[in-house]
Order: structure tokens, then C-alpha cells, then sequence
């Protein structure tokens, strides 16, 4: 279906309205995605554009699979565009290229689960405990309970790891998202 | 088709407001896609573009003319329902050229439309078949041509 739409649409070069609900679709054959929420856009962009610089927790969060976790976090240290963001649960991250956060701030991390990658232990920016792991075969899905919402670990590879368990996690600290508590993108240069 | 352009777009269905305010831009030959959860109004947006549901307010321009009042079958463009949009008593060459039969064109007119619709689309071998002897694909290809078809008279499948 998806290689008929791109043939139909390279061979006619009609310009297409699509709607649906599949995000595979969407991504694949969009020069520009729509997204829509309570009869408001909400952002209109290239779909990479959207999955890398969602305007709003909204979007960022409806673009991509599993949907990106979101930590409530407070920014504690500036210097200069460094920012060190601590998270209700504890932990940290020193995010470059964070202008105009204030210490003291009180934002939201936002972080894909495929930016979450399992780690060994002395390298591990986290560890978390596991709650549940999806084993797909080709990667493998964690679920760890946090402070706020569980999040999701998306593992390249097959691993088997038992409900309970403790995850080192490296984050990719360039891919980290922030927004402020209205769910603004608050964007790193 | 077109450039198109929706500027301060609204819909009211009495004092409930369900889109509200909204401004794209489409550029000629562009592959826009819509998105978002049951209810955001992406259907219905879609539904005032061709003509289905009235404008509450805005305007939307079609390659820079005003097409608020325009009727569908007068927007030059084509709409494909997700469903197959088939009638199941008529075979593929009706179904294909149902618009233009409605419009009075002459048989063999239709006949050679049809043909070239079914050639882009490799339907040759199934043109005396009725929808439920063709598989999803077939279906939707059928749906397909027979909007493109009817977009080149400007008539949206209904």
C-alpha cells in the first residue's frame, strides 16, 4: 500500500492530503506531517524535522514508538548553555546547549526510548529497576517504574531481563529533550 | 493539482467549535499527511478541503482562488475513502466509469477512459469482475483510479 501511494504520487505529481492513523505510513510518506490535536495544528513539518524538534511535548510524544518518556525535573546548575537538569527521581543530566533555562526552574526531560541503550555498569548514566521486558527479538523493550509516568528502555538486540532487575542505561545525552511545564519545547542549539 | 492554502479555517457545529483556526500551506505536488488522535478534527478538515462540510470560517484557496462556496464536483480535486468506495453490484469498468456515465458521455468515450485508467493500473484482466471477486489491493486500486479519473473532471468519489 505504502509503495503504491509513493508510485501514485511520483507518477502523477498530484498533490496529496493523507490522513491516518499509522505512524509507519505517516513518516514514510509525508514531505510534511500535520499534527493535529483538538482542531488546532499543533506542528507542521518534515516528519525527521517533528521527531527530532517536536515544538511541544504534545508532538513529541506522538511522534515516535513507544512515545517518548517524560521525567518532571528541575534545572539545578547553570554555566553558561551547560545546564544540569536533576530529575524528581534522583538522577541527573549536564545537557550543552541549553540556553535560557534558570537554575531552580522547573522543566520536564524528555528522552525517546531508543535513546536509552543498555550500558555496562561502570559506563551507565542510570540505572533503573526493571518492571517488565518485551523481548521482540531484535531489540528488547524495559519498562522501569520512575517518579512520574513508568518509561520505556528500547534495547537494540534480544536480552532477558527478569521483572526486578537492575539496568544500567546509557542516555543520549545530544537527543535529550526539554520542556517547560506548559509542554513548550524550550530548544538546545 | 495545486498549491493549497487554509487561513484562520474554523468549524462549528452549533456552539461546539471543533477546528479552530487553522492555517497550512500545501505546496504544488506536495505529500502532506494528517495526524492525530480520534476526534482532532483531522477528518473533518479534510472533509471541508473537498467540499464535504461547509466552511464556518476562514478561507481556503485552491492555487489562490476562493473555494469556501465552490461546490465539490467545481474544486478540481478527488477524494478516496478509506472504505472501498465500490459499488458491488457493478464490475470494475462500471465502477470505473460511473461518473462519466452519470454525465452522459458517450459509450465509447467511457470505454476508452476506462481502458487507460485500467492499463495505468494493471486492472485489464479483471474489468468484468465485481468487487467481491477482487482481492484488497485490486479494490483499492479500483477506488484509486476511479477518484483520479473523476479529479480529472473534477468530481470528488463519493
Amino acid at each position: 500500500m505504502r509503495a503504491e501511494l509513493q508510485e501514485l504520487h511520483r507518477t502523477t505529481k498530484s498533490t496529496i492530503i493523507y490522513v491516518t492513523h499509522d505512524q509507519v505510513e505517516a513518516m514514510t510518506l509525508a514531505d510534511r506531517i500535520v499534527v493535529l490535536s483538538e482542531g488546532q495544528v499543533q506542528q507542521a513539518d518534515h516528519p525527521i524535522a517533528l521527531y527530532k524538534e517536536p515544538d511541544n511535548l504534545f508532538v513529541g510524544q506522538f511522534i515516535g514508538s513507544p512515545k517518548m518518556n517524560v521525567f518532571p525535573a528541575r534545572v539545578e546548575t547553570v554555566d553558561g548553555t551547560t545546564a544540569k537538569i536533576v530529575t524528581d527521581d534522583g538522577w541527573s543530566v549536564v545537557l550543552n546547549g541549553a540556553k535560557g533555562v534558570r537554575a531552580g526552574e522547573k522543566l520536564q526531560l524528555g528522552i525517546r526510548p531508543e535513546d536509552l541503550s543498555l550500558a555496562e555498569l561502570a559506563a551507565a548514566d542510570i540505572t533503573v529497576r526493571a518492571v517488565l521486558s518485551e523481548r521482540l527479538g531484535m531489540e528488547t523493550y524495559v519498562s522501569f517504574q520512575t517518579a512520574g509516568e513508568p518509561a520505556i528502555a528500547r534495547i537494540a538486540g534480544d536480552h532477558r531481563i527478569g521483572t526486578g532487575e537492575q539496568v544500567p542505561l546509557k542516555i543520549n545525552h545530544n537527543a535529550c529533550h526539554l520542556f517547560d511545564n506548559a509542554g513548550q519545547a524550550i530548544r538546545r542549539a | 493539482m495545486s498549491s493549497i492554502t487554509l487561513t484562520n479555517i474554523r468549524k462549528r457545529f452549533g456552539a461546539l467549535e471543533v477546528i479552530k483556526g487553522v492555517d497550512i500551506s500545501i505546496a504544488q505536488g506536495e505529500f502532506a499527511v494528517f495526524v492525530g488522535p480520534s476526534g482532532c478534527g483531522k477528518s473533518t478538515l479534510l472533509r471541508m478541503i473537498a467540499g464535504l462540510e461547509s466552511i464556518s470560517d476562514g478561507e481556503f484557496r485552491l492555487d489562490g482562488e476562493l473555494m469556501n462556496d465552490v461546490s465539490p464536483d467545481k474544486r478540481g480535486l478527488a477524494m478516496v475513502f478509506q472504505s472501498y468506495a465500490l459499488y458491488p453490484h457493478m464490475t470494475v469498468a462500471e465502477n470505473i466509469g460511473f461518473s462519466l456515465d452519470l454525465k452522459g458521455t458517450n459509450k465509447a468515450e467511457i470505454r476508452r477512459r476506462v481502458g487507460e485508467v485500467a492499463d495505468k493500473l494493471q486492472l485489464e484482466k479483471l474489468l468484468d469482475r465485481k468487487p467481491q471477486a477482487l482481492s484488497g489491493g485490486q479494490r483499492q486500486r479500483g477506488c484509486h483510479r476511479a477518484s483520479d479519473h473523476q479529479g480529472t473532471e473534477g468530481h470528488p468519489v463519493r
